[in-house]
């Protein structure tokens, strides 16, 4: 039995259940490396051009940390996941980046659909025949690993972060939140993997619910949804992740009506730059407050920490409540 | 009859091809102002602050433009991703549309199966002159290619023999200018003729010269074709005694990512051959022209340039990644590289300071290799 290394960062924080399922339904062991902290992100720092964003760092960070206890680490290649949509160039090369740095193998499935829309389970295929030669067996642990993923994607729709999500999978019981009459309604939008990552946004999803918020993230959204909203735009989004942010952010301004929008993103994000252009816009159109934060590795608590409660008394004031 | 005016941003020489093109459609062509620090100052007040500097050049263009007359039409070119290109028409569209400006935007997306709605708009944007088209852009591209053929194999190649009295630039301004007015084939022959004579007894090339060596520039096209964002590197290089080539230009990139049917389908095209070079190190094309200067770079030390360097945009998301492995790279092939991030705030001393040291770099490592070189004829 191999021991899979699965880095806690980037797409993982969208497919680790899938991921994590499906390599154990092979039969391996897999091992997730410990959340986020200061020598994890100075690790990675040193290790990958320092141009790049947070987000990679942390990547870059957890596939070393990892890259002594494991025997393979997997990183797929997520190139395209829809007709016309793509990734982020950082990720499309990040597998190949850390190749030269790590000792260990680096497992990089190719999934890319724009180009030949068999890729993905040619990719599944490929991943089983390297643990498992019985195809059948392969897809079995496949289809397992879809079942977990959209219980999972189901718990993330009912307001639970990622984190929470993957407790309940583990058999714990949680309350799911549910929003009260007359709370306020914060849409957090940041791609997931800054906003649930406990050393990038410091726990920013606690922290509004303490002050009293009903939190809304992007994850929360079905695909539906995201691409109906999408099509208000001209040209439509072609960043996966970016293509959720802009329709979670639409549908929040458009349908939720929520108080005010906090917009997250890491320094040097090329990708959201071009996004909250669009729903600055949007915003600005039907008058909801938002505020960006640009974070990076020297962001200091306290100075995120005062805007979010200047942020919260603003809407409060603006409703009228204090 | 009222002409449309129509006009578009700067890249490079990009400008010379496509005035010819729309002076045959019958538009009235607003050439806009040769990119300045002012149109980086306009671009960057109104861009989004994390957005790369193309877009902030590409934006001042257009509102220098429009700040002084009106413009009926606005040609962009799109794109399908994952690089930020693709948004720069939509994105100038909405600031400016903000701005009060409310030109007709034509953004050209590249025909990825959609291949009716791109005749379509290739048909509206030539004034539905269906038998001017071909002749039109044949004759743009060849326009196109006679400036860079003058910039590539003169301009910079000649520099380095006449640095003090700027003649090779004041000769290469010269020629453009003519090329600018030419209208017939038969004219840019003559040009072509003329230009090749004047700089040959005006700045002969001297091979036996040993202090001048040879420098290839890769990296993000925006950058590596506009002289303005890029201080002027070639001059610079040039100043210094360096042959300068590049490994794209505005023809090529015309040619090679937007008039995909002129090339010729069974000749392998340069940026597919850099793709095949990068293969040990990235297996993937990642957006823009990353793995193109991976490639570039290998190749480079193939063909014996003396070093390379990479020029792109702060935040360039292709261009980060192809740094991370760049120095690995040229470590193997064995090739000096140098990386330069430029943005608004670059400033001229410091780009100044790191240009020589890496010249003189180059210069130390080209005379060690020919001394081994020596050593081993003489022990043979």
């Amino acid at each position: 039995m191999a021991r899979a290394g699965i880095p806690l960062a980037l797409e993982n924080w969208t497919y680790l259940p899938l991921f994590k399922s499906f390599l154990e339904g092979l039969g391996q062991k897999v091992i997730i490396n410990a959340p986020t902290n200061r020598a994890l992100v100075e690790l990675g720092s040193k290790a990958i051009v320092d141009e790049t964003c947070l987000p990679c760092k942390i990547e870059a960070g957890a596939a070393l940390t990892l890259d002594s206890e494991v025997d393979f680490l997997f990183i797929p290649r997520l190139v395209s996941l829809k007709k016309g949509v793509t990734n982020c160039p950082k990720m499309i090369a990040m597998p190949d980046l850390l190749r030269n740095r790590c000792k260990m193998d680096i497992m990089d499935p190719l999934v890319d659909i724009r180009r030949d829309k068999k890729s993905l389970i040619r990719a599944v295929r490929e991943t089983g025949e390297k643990f498992n030669p019985d195809g059948h067996q392969v897809y079995k642990a496949w289809y397992k690993a879809l079942y977990t993923y959209h219980h999972y994607k189901h718990l993330l729709r009912s307001h639970l972060t990622p984190r929470e999500a993957n407790a309940v999978l583990n058999g714990e019981n949680l309350v799911q939140p549910k929003p009260v009459k007359n709370q306020i309604k914060i849409a957090l939008v940041g791609h997931n993997y800054n906003l649930n990552d406990q050393f990038t946004s410091f726990d920013i999803v606690s922290r509004l619910r303490k002050e009293g918020a009903f939190v809304y993230t992007p994850d929360s959204i079905s695909e539906r949804i995201i691409n109906r909203m999408n099509r208000m735009l001209e040209k439509e989004i072609f960043w996966i992740h970016e293509r959720k942010l802009f329709g979670a952010a639409m549908y929040y301004i458009y349908r939720e009506r929520v108080d005010g929008i906090i917009a997250i993103t890491s320094f040097n994000c090329g990708t959201s730059a071009v996004t909250f252009e669009f729903i600055n816009h949007e915003s600005e159109k039907m008058r909801v407050p938002i505020m960006h934060l640009v974070v990076d590795e020297h962001t200091q608590e306290a100075g995120l920490l005062t805007r979010i409660e200047a942020f919260m008394s603003l809407i409060k004031w603006k409703r009228g409540e204090t | 009859m009222k002409r449309d005016k129509v006009t578009f941003p700067h890249m490079g020489n990009i400008y010379v091809g496509l005035d010819a093109l729309f002076e045959r459609f019958g538009y009235d062509v607003i050439v806009p102002p040769k990119i300045t620090q002012d149109t980086i100052r306009t671009g960057s007040k109104h861009a989004p602050e994390g957005m790369c500097v193309p877009f902030k050049y590409v934006l001042g263009n257009f509102i220098q433009v429009m700040e002084k007359q009106d413009v009926d039409y606005v040609l962009m070119a799109g794109g399908i991703g994952p690089c930020r290109f693709g948004f720069y028409g939509h994105m100038s569209k909405l600031i400016l549309t903000k701005l009060g400006y409310t030109p007709k935007f034509i953004i050209l997306e590249p025909p990825a199966g959609r291949w009716f709605n791109f005749t379509i708009d290739v048909l509206k944007l030539a004034h539905w002159r269906i038998k001017d088209i071909m002749p039109a852009i044949h004759w743009s591209v060849a326009k196109m290619e006679l400036t860079d053929r003058l910039e590539e194999e003169l301009y910079m190649k000649r520099i380095a023999y006449e640095p003090q009295k700027r003649k090779a630039e004041k000769l290469y301004i010269k020629y453009v200018n003519r090329i600018f007015k030419a209208d017939t084939y038969e004219k840019l022959d003559e040009i072509k003729k003329d230009a090749f004579e004047e700089y040959e007894s005006a700045i002969p090339i001297d091979n036996d010269r040993d202090d001048i060596i040879d420098i290839e520039i890769t990296g993000e096209i925006f950058i590596l074709l506009e002289p303005f964002s890029n201080m002027d590197i070639v001059r610079k290089l040039g100043e210094m005694g360096v042959r300068v080539s590049r490994t794209s230009s505005s023809s090529k990139w015309i040619r090679d990512r937007i008039l995909t049917f002129l090339a010729d389908k069974n000749k392998e095209k340069s940026f597919e051959r850099a793709i095949r070079k990068a293969e040990p190190w990235m297996k993937v094309p990642f957006g823009g022209e990353g793995i193109e200067t991976i490639g570039h770079t290998v190749e480079a030390a193939e063909k014996g340039f003396d070093g390379i360097i990479q020029v792109m945009p702060f935040s360039c998301m292709p261009e980060v990644s192809a740094k991370d492995v760049l120095p690995d790279v040229a470590r193997e092939v064995g090739i000096p590289f140098y990386s330069f991030i430029f943005d608004e705030h670059t400033g001229g001393a410091g780009f100044q300071t790191r240009l020589e040291s890496f010249v003189e770099r180059a210069r130390d490592v080209k005379n060690k290799n020919r001394k081994s070189d020596r050593t081993v004829v003489t022990v043979a």
